[in-house]
């Protein structure tokens, strides 16, 4: 399968998400970690979770916005590779985006006006690390019940 | 031919009958069970110790919900520990990594039994949502950290209530009787000193942590009269001395405050919901509403809530995106520095907060 053909799933049972007024909010429940995409890039994780190929989606994107397309480019596969980075999508393995019928990306305004187009960003938390338990346990009692202290994890500086 | 290694784990309903039956060990061993009744989000809830180490551990958090007596209890919890009672639990069939990150035991958690396991009180938590009958095991009372006390049975309550169509949020909650705020926001944004800050005023008080919200019908429900104040604001609050648990241990706890009785008629036991208020330190010298978004409060209640609570996912996800939904949303920015805790501000910041919540305004942009 080629770059452009490439497809994505958001499959992953430790990862949940909802979208909501424009906005979707997504957590990692393995990491403790919570993202939030606002207009293009919650868009783009529609179009993705709808089963658009890479090439797909930058079609729609390119007759969507009134903006260079090497800069489309450049900013979708960016925040593709992000969103691959952080394990919230995968590269599918499959059928090639042909055959899928491609769910338009969703448009706010009418289809004569061009929107703007805003770089799509991944908006990463890990404040809440910490409620995780993430230390494998050592200390136990003689009757193989776990008795030491919850260890703190170190917590990364967030994005936000 | 491969030989089929059978394994020697027992069933989670077996297992869970296994403790269950050391329970009533423990319990005829102690002399019989003290059983305490409750009142939470209108469901009659049973607590049985065994013996009396746990309770006064266990119930001053949940005494403000207390009733007399319940004959037909939906859920019933037996609470024990092993020391006091000279009673050994059975120990656990699983290996250390079944233990999951939010405390969930992999392997003995299906639609019937849920089996948590707290690291830090090292409580073991069992509940069979088929027969309302639930578990709450410790070794020993000396092992139950300040924080357990002031929001004992968590994860219980959270696994329970979902199946009743009534979800445990993880915020704070204050109100009048006609309508309530759930008040969210990070740890540290200023949630529990707005809360306990109403003590005595005409607002009243259903939780500085967690509470309960109807799905259906949207109301709020107080679960805790508990509150908690990192140690270098107990001072401030001196009109809740009467109420503060763990004043010589405040060198290494919160100050862990427990409302009832000493302020009963401070506390409310169920509102409306009306708005949510995702609080956080702002600029002004007054505290201010503007208006938020749903995804704003959806980010502000779900990953705290879905983080620490096992068994919490997708289900919780969507419950808390209806629930973000149906009701206004904002942004309650309250001076860093200048947010004291008695004087003019705290009664001006009160009756104003009342008023918002009787009148249900919405306002672009209200200096409280």
């Amino acid at each position: 399968m080629s770059l452009k053909d490439e497809k994505y799933q958001v499959e992953n049972p430790d990862v949940i998400y909802r979208i909501i007024d424009g906005e979707t909010v997504i957590l990692n429940l393995a990491k403790g970690y919570y993202y939030n995409l606002r207009k293009t890039g919650s868009k783009i994780w529609e179009a993705i979770d709808n089963g658009l190929s890479r090439d797909q989606l930058l079609n729609q994107l390119f007759s969507r916005y009134d903006v260079d397309r090497e800069e489309i480019i450049k900013s979708v596969t960016k925040f593709i590779e992000e969103l691959k980075l952080e394990g919230l999508i995968m590269v599918k393995n499959g059928s090639p985006s042909s055959s899928v019928k491609a769910i338009p990306l969703k448009q706010e305004k009418n289809d004569n006006q061009r929107e703007v187009f805003e770089i799509p960003t991944l908006e990463k938390y890990t404040d809440l690390q910490e409620l995780l338990l993430l230390d494998p346990i050592h200390d136990v009692d003689a009757a193989g019940w776990p008795s030491g202290k919850k260890k703190k994890v170190k917590i990364k500086k967030s994005s936000k | 031919m491969i030989e089929q290694v059978k394994s020697r784990k027992p069933s989670p309903l077996l297992f869970f009958d296994q403790v269950y039956n050391a329970y009533h060990k423990a319990e005829k061993l102690s002399g019989g069970s003290n059983e305490y009744f409750y009142s939470i989000a209108q469901f009659p809830v049973r607590l049985r110790f065994a013996g009396p180490a746990l309770i006064s551990s266990i119930t001053p958090a949940l005494e403000h919900l207390a009733v007399s007596f319940s004959k037909t209890p939906a859920l019933t919890i037996c609470v024990w520990d092993s020391v006091s009672t000279g009673t050994e639990i059975p120990s656990p069939p699983w290996n250390f990594e079944d233990y999951g990150e939010k405390g969930e035991v992999r392997g003995f958690n299906n639609d019937r039994i849920k089996t948590f396991f707290q690291l830090g009180s090292n409580a073991l938590t069992m509940i069979d949502l088929e027969r309302n009958l639930a578990i709450f095991w410790v070794r020993s009372v000396n092992n139950l950290p300040y924080y357990i006390q002031g929001a004992p049975l968590l994860f219980l309550f959270h696994a329970w209530f979902d199946r009743k169509g009534v979800q445990l949020v993880h915020a704070g909650a204050l109100g009048i009787k006609s309508g309530g705020v759930l008040l969210a926001g990070k740890s540290g944004s200023g949630k529990s000193t707005i809360c306990l800050s109403s003590v005595g005023l005409e607002l009243r008080y259903l939780g500085d942590d967690y509470c309960l919200v109807d799905k259906k019908s949207l109301v709020l429900f107080s679960l805790y009269n508990s509150g908690k104040l990192v140690a270098a604001d107990v001072s401030k609050f001196s009109f809740l001395n009467a109420a503060l648990s763990n004043r010589e241990k405040l060198n290494s706890e919160k100050g862990l405050f427990f409302l009832y009785p000493h302020f009963s008629d401070k506390l409310l036991t169920s509102a409306p919901l009306r708005a949510i208020l995702i609080s956080r330190f702002g600029s002004g010298r007054l505290a201010r509403l503007t208006p938020a978004s749903a995804a704003d409060a959806l980010r502000a209640l779900a990953p705290s809530t879905i983080f620490q609570l096992p068994a919490a996912g997708t289900a919780t996800l969507s419950a808390l995106l209806d629930i973000v939904k149906s009701v206004p949303v904002f942004y309650l920015d309250t001076p860093q520095n200048d947010f004291e805790a008695k004087g003019t501000h705290r009664i001006i910041f009160n009756s104003s907060l009342a008023l918002f919540i009787n009148t249900r305004q919405h306002l672009d942009q209200r200096h409280l």
